[in-house]
């Protein structure tokens, strides 16, 4: 029950596995969440491919500042969606596990589709999960979280996003996800951007 | 950084509104059933939405009264949960970057930084805060400063609660409750930020909503606010029994 990570597995239609009614306290009866809060799974690969001059290091003292800004492939790696930007802060080196701790504040573009912003932890040497804090377009009213998973470090993230509160999401950003192993490559035509391989518009 | 931070403020008096009795005359009451985001039209007319409460639902004002609510029921539930920030500094913390190059605290300063978090009753080590502040203005006439805050407290095994909003040295503020992870997944509310000894000690209460009963370890009466409120020794050596489960470091 403490690790948080045993809570996060994905959940299909009702969130069946959390759903409890219980009392608590001074009398306070919890009514849990409803059918209402469905979870949408949607996975998306972030690559560097090293030519959008990111990231941006700014070593401003011992507190690093870190600027994001990598490219956006849908799961299954055919699409190229558009693109990530924001702020890594350093938070702290981790010298027992090799790496560092980052608060990471950025945002998911998807072209004419709309945009996902989150927060949280990037660990350097592990995975970790950032709250969904909300969104645009089709994304708009977004909440629930996403989790994060290093491939090629610092080349190479796949995220997991379970959203809640968005109508169904269109079947181009879906699609069986590419298992993450280091070798994964978007396809040529993905990485061309041609029109039959990108999103409308998609962000760049 | 200690200079542009004010020695003055170390020991700025506790506020006093620090007390735990806050009345709805002091929080901005979210009185709306849905959530204080997007207009309401363009809620009704989209079904997808989230439905985190009937639209005729009203919130009372004894939500915010010392006690908890004991009629409250259904997805408006608001749980309090009380923190101490502790700057123990011993984290390199906070990092002062003077990016305006100018001698008064101006637009543009990053204030980058990491405290130690304790649960409210000071008894145990939860993990940490972690994020960022950005100078907004400096207010001569109060004596401090307004940030932009953006930062996230992690709870260890129990996830985290991202936070964003004013941070003002000079008197109490709110934050929004931006998202979680973990038990706070789906999270939404707000948090009272409170300073006791700037910028050493701050104490947290936040008001939740959207998620399950939190665990009992979290809870429990919080130590009031004043400035020498200390962790317990087991607490602040994170004693397997006074720190949460891989609690944050």
């Amino acid at each position: 029950m403490l690790d948080h990570r045993s809570m996060m597995r994905p959940l299909q239609g009702p969130r069946g596995s959390l759903m409890r009614s219980c009392r608590s306290g001074p009398g306070v009866f919890v009514d849990e969440v409803k059918a209402s809060d469905k979870v949408q799974e949607l996975c998306v690969y972030e690559i560097n491919e090293r030519d959008r001059g990111s990231p941006a290091y700014l070593r401003l003292s011992q507190k690093e500042v870190n600027s994001l800004g990598d490219l956006l492939y849908s799961g299954n790696l055919e699409k190229r969606v558009g693109i990530t930007a924001g702020i890594c802060v350093l938070i702290q080196h981790v010298p027992e596990r090799g790496g560092d701790r980052y608060e990471a504040v950025y945002s998911f573009y998807f072209g004419d589709y709309g945009h996902v912003s989150v927060q949280g932890a990037y660990l350097t040497y592990e995975d970790s999960y950032l709250a969904v804090t909300g969104g645009s377009g089709i994304f708009e009213g977004v909440y629930g979280q996403v989790k994060l998973q290093q491939i090629v470090f610092p080349f190479k993230i796949f995220y997991t996003f379970y959203l809640k509160g968005i109508p169904n999401l269109p079947k181009e950003l879906l699609g069986t996800p590419v298992p993450p192993s280091p070798t994964v490559e978007p396809t040529p035509a993905a990485k061309a951007a041609e029109p039959h391989a990108a999103v409308k518009n998609y962000t760049n």
